[in-house]
């Protein structure tokens, strides 16, 4: 007797396949035409919605140090200065400073300030702020950046004098720290500014309910006036694709930077979005290992730098939303100097490397004159420019083994030196002596500085120490020089391949009027923005 | 007795029979049968849809999708082979033992299976993955690791059934050692599980691969892979659907094809189906 030619399980498997695959392609095109085509849901007309990508670590800005922390911090408790577009300190709280001598600056504070709880905010305030900061019971991240802070003198109710222990003009950086009133500045007010943040910003705190959501109203009494916006609301969407669908239905109205570029065309075709951009000043470059090995050679370096072609990748990958770097410094700030990128030259790549001893053993394409590693991060953007470099630096002959690692781990061997070149970005660069703590010698990260230090190449060389310690010690309009100096000498020495500096981009809804993206990416421009006129309440 | 013949007269069987063949022959051609060359960057065509150029469109950094689906077949195949062989080894030469030998090497083998079988497969891959960093070696390891215990336990129950039956006493009498009996008599007579639980594991391996690639646990950037070609695309779902689409069939049709094969398999193995 022959068996049955299809046995029960294959016959009840054929219907089950096609009823799910049925299933799934229905339920595909439903939610593909729901999700793409309408449905938008509508907004809440007593505010806007603001993405975040993650959550801030806190709103206390002492303790914040993430980019969200820190932008949200701003909001509600602004400081004396801040920083424009080209990186100059501007007057926030302040209404002006002055420099009394090489080691004393005078702040006098707007008239009529006051904090959300109604309380005026005077000198003694701003002195105990950097007090608390400085006080090792706060346990702030940030004691060490004011070790060159002497005291703070209290002049009047407006007045405030800082001094320095030496000419330090890096300090003015510092204090751009938000202020807070006297009683939680110091130890003991540190839960109560962390579970409910009072300040002297645009917008006052009215509720967190978890860690994903945020509300802020407008503070009637901030110095220029109320915000217009009746209220922010902040949701972190981790999801890229979720954050899009969340601007494409209409539920958000701002992004700011947590878009990448290739999902920005599909933002641009909604009548309801705009996608403004602004030069930013976030640098991404490769960080090179110089202790030993052939990036010791700084004609291998250079020979890099001559493999690496940063315009395909900047016009197709980031849609022309960067601007190709020749140094850590973006073209707006006000110690650049021009400074030769990165240019694609493979002859002058093949010279340099033949010199360092590194000849190509058997012609174009076949065995590598070098082998190196470049780590970078999971992040999806460093990860694909990695194989992007990968691909260049083969056409010079050097072969490169691309490892992508887990955050932690990425960063932890980048700190402790085990790498040969990683890839890396410092999310806004706004004070120059940034160059001092990320290429003086002081700055290698080892345990002195409990693998702290910037100079994670570990470039050493007397004469660019000189340079950035003496621009350090000058006055403010002096720096400028030296700090170009120290620019030039950096662009010799090669120790980083600096790559590009990434637009900051903001995706608004019609809904929101009068919103320019800041070049550090901040909200603070939200203090000016309104409502539409058909959107208001 | 007459010899025993194999139908696999169903159209599930044949089409299963059909995908792993095509597999294999996709994954043995893939660099003759592939336009580009898998690292191929070519920036300009970044997301481009399928048309001229790039048939089934390119991905991340211009990759040609279609070079990188043919090739991510060899990927799953090297991966799913020796896997489920390395697996397959070590399970029936332990089960086998275990299950001849009885006593205390039965009991500290399958005590060991049981330690293993309580902890999540794929947690346990994504651990030593996560450890040991992505490469294809760690990934076949970490399958391995984990993937044994089935042939295990299931050899061991096939030489407790067949270690009792009258051609195995036979050979016993007649003065043939516990190796020989083992690897001549008994286990060829198991097999025909064995293969079938090997059929069933092939999908498993290569979905598992895929899922590790997906996390990025799994092969390292760059590596054409099925399971990392669907992250890239899930990224970009609203811009470039087909980046994900394309391996994604490919995964289905694959594993669908084969969980069909060893369906027919173990019908056609099951001797209340065979022909006599």
């Amino acid at each position: 007797m022959k068996p049955p030619a299809a046995p029960g399980v294959l016959r009840r498997l054929r219907w089950l396949w096609t009823i799910g695959v049925s299933s799934i392609l229905g339920l595909l095109g439903v939610s593909g035409v729901l999700g793409l085509t309408g449905c938008k849901a509508e907004p809440p007309a007593d505010g806007i919605t603001v993405l975040l990508e993650a959550p801030p670590d806190s709103l206390d800005d002492r303790f914040a140090l993430t980019a969200n922390g820190q932008r949200l911090a701003a909001l509600i408790t602004p400081g004396l200065l801040a920083f424009d577009d080209t990186s100059q300190p501007v007057p926030v709280l302040a209404e002006s400073f002055r420099d009394v001598s090489p080691t004393v600056m005078e702040f006098t504070l707007r008239p009529g300030l006051t904090f959300h709880d109604g309380t005026a905010l005077t000198a003694e305030d701003v002195k105990a702020t950097y007090d608390g900061m400085r006080d090792a019971r706060v346990r702030s991240p940030r004691v060490e950046r004011y070790a060159a802070l002497e005291r703070v003198e209290v002049v009047d109710a407006r007045t405030v004098r800082f001094h320095l222990k030496h000419p330090y003009a890096p300090l003015v950086a510092e204090l751009s720290a938000g202020i807070l009133p006297a009683e939680r500045a110091g130890p003991e007010g540190v839960t109560a500014q962390g579970e409910h943040p009072v300040g002297a910003g645009p917008f006052r705190f009215e509720s967190q309910p978890d860690e994903e959501h945020l509300t802020l109203v407008p503070f009637p009494g901030w110095y220029a006036g109320a915000p217009a916006l009746p209220r922010l609301r902040f949701r972190v969407v981790r999801d890229e694709t979720t954050r899009v669908l969340e601007l494409l239905k209409g539920r958000a109205d701002l992004a700011v930077n947590v878009l990448s570029p290739a999902v920005l065309p599909v933002l641009r075709r909604e009548p309801h979005l705009r996608v403004l951009s602004r030069p930013g000043t976030g640098f991404t470059y490769v960080g090179l290992n110089l202790r030993e090995g052939p990036l010791a050679d700084a004609r291998v370096r250079k020979a890099l730098c001559h493999l690496v072609d940063v315009k395909p990748v900047v016009e197709h990958k980031l849609h022309g939303l960067a601007r190709p770097a020749g140094g850590m410094l973006p073209r707006a700030h006000w110690a650049w100097i021009p400074l030769p990128e990165c240019q694609y030259a493979p002859d002058e790549a093949a010279r340099l490397l033949d010199a360092a001893g590194y000849p190509d053993p058997d012609g174009p394409g076949g065995e590598p004159r070098l082998t190196l590693s470049l780590k970078t991060s999971t992040d999806r953007l460093r990860r694909s420019v990695g194989l992007v470099l990968k691909e260049q630096f083969s056409r010079g002959g050097v072969r490169v083994e691309v490892r992508s690692l887990e955050f932690g781990t990425f960063f932890e061997d980048v700190r402790r030196g085990r790498f040969e070149m990683f890839t890396l970005k410092f999310a806004s660069v706004m004070e120059p002596d940034l160059l001092r703590g990320a290429f003086h010698s002081a700055n290698v990260p080892g345990p002195e500085n409990h693998w702290g230090g910037f100079n994670r190449g570990a470039l050493r060389d007397t004469v660019l120490d000189a340079l950035l310690e003496e621009a350090a010690r000058l006055p403010r309009e002096e720096r400028r020089r030296r700090y170009g100096e120290a620019q030039a000498w950096l662009s010799e020495l090669t120790p980083v391949l600096p790559l590009w500096h990434e637009d900051s981009v903001a995706v608004v809804s019609t809904r929101l009027e009068g919103f320019e993206p800041s070049a550090h990416g901040l909200l603070t421009p939200l203090a000016r923005a309104r409502l539409a006129p058909e959107s208001a309440p | 007795m007459s010899p025993r013949r194999f139908r696999l007269s169903s159209w599930g069987g044949r089409f299963g029979l059909a995908v792993a063949t095509l597999w294999v022959l996709t994954a043995l051609l893939a660099p003759v049968l592939a336009p580009y060359a898998p690292d191929a960057v070519d920036l300009p065509s970044e997301l481009a849809a399928p048309g001229s150029g790039h048939v089934l469109g390119a991905g991340e950094n211009g990759i040609d999708i279609l070079t990188h689906v043919l090739y991510g077949a060899r990927v799953s195949l090297l991966v799913s082979v020796f896997a489920v062989a390395l697996s397959g080894l070590i399970g029936v030469t332990l089960g086998s033992v275990a299950g001849y030998a009885g006593g205390w090497v039965d009991e500290v083998v399958m005590r060991g299976v049981d330690v293993l079988l309580a902890f999540p497969g794929m947690l346990l891959a994504l651990f030593i993955t996560a450890v040991l960093g992505p490469s294809l070696a760690n990934v076949v390891f970490a399958l391995s690791f984990t993937g044994w215990t089935g042939y295990a336990r299931l050899a061991r129950g096939q030489v407790l059934t067949l270690r009792e039956r009258e051609y195995v006493q036979a050979a016993r009498a007649l003065g043939a050692g516990p190796g020989r009996i083992l690897f001549r008599h008994v286990l060829p007579n198991a097999s025909g599980p064995l293969l079938v639980q090997a059929t069933f594991a092939l999908p498993g391996a290569i979905l598992a691969e895929a899922s590790l690639s997906f996390l990025g646990l799994g092969v390292p950037p760059g590596t054409p892979s099925w399971g990392a070609l669907v992250d890239q695309g899930t990224q970009y779902l609203l811009v470039a659907p087909h980046v994900a689409l394309f391996p994604g069939v490919a995964l289905v049709l694959t594993v669908l094809g084969f969980n069909l094969l060893g369906d027919a398999l173990r019908d056609a193995l099951d001797p209340r189906h065979l022909e006599r």
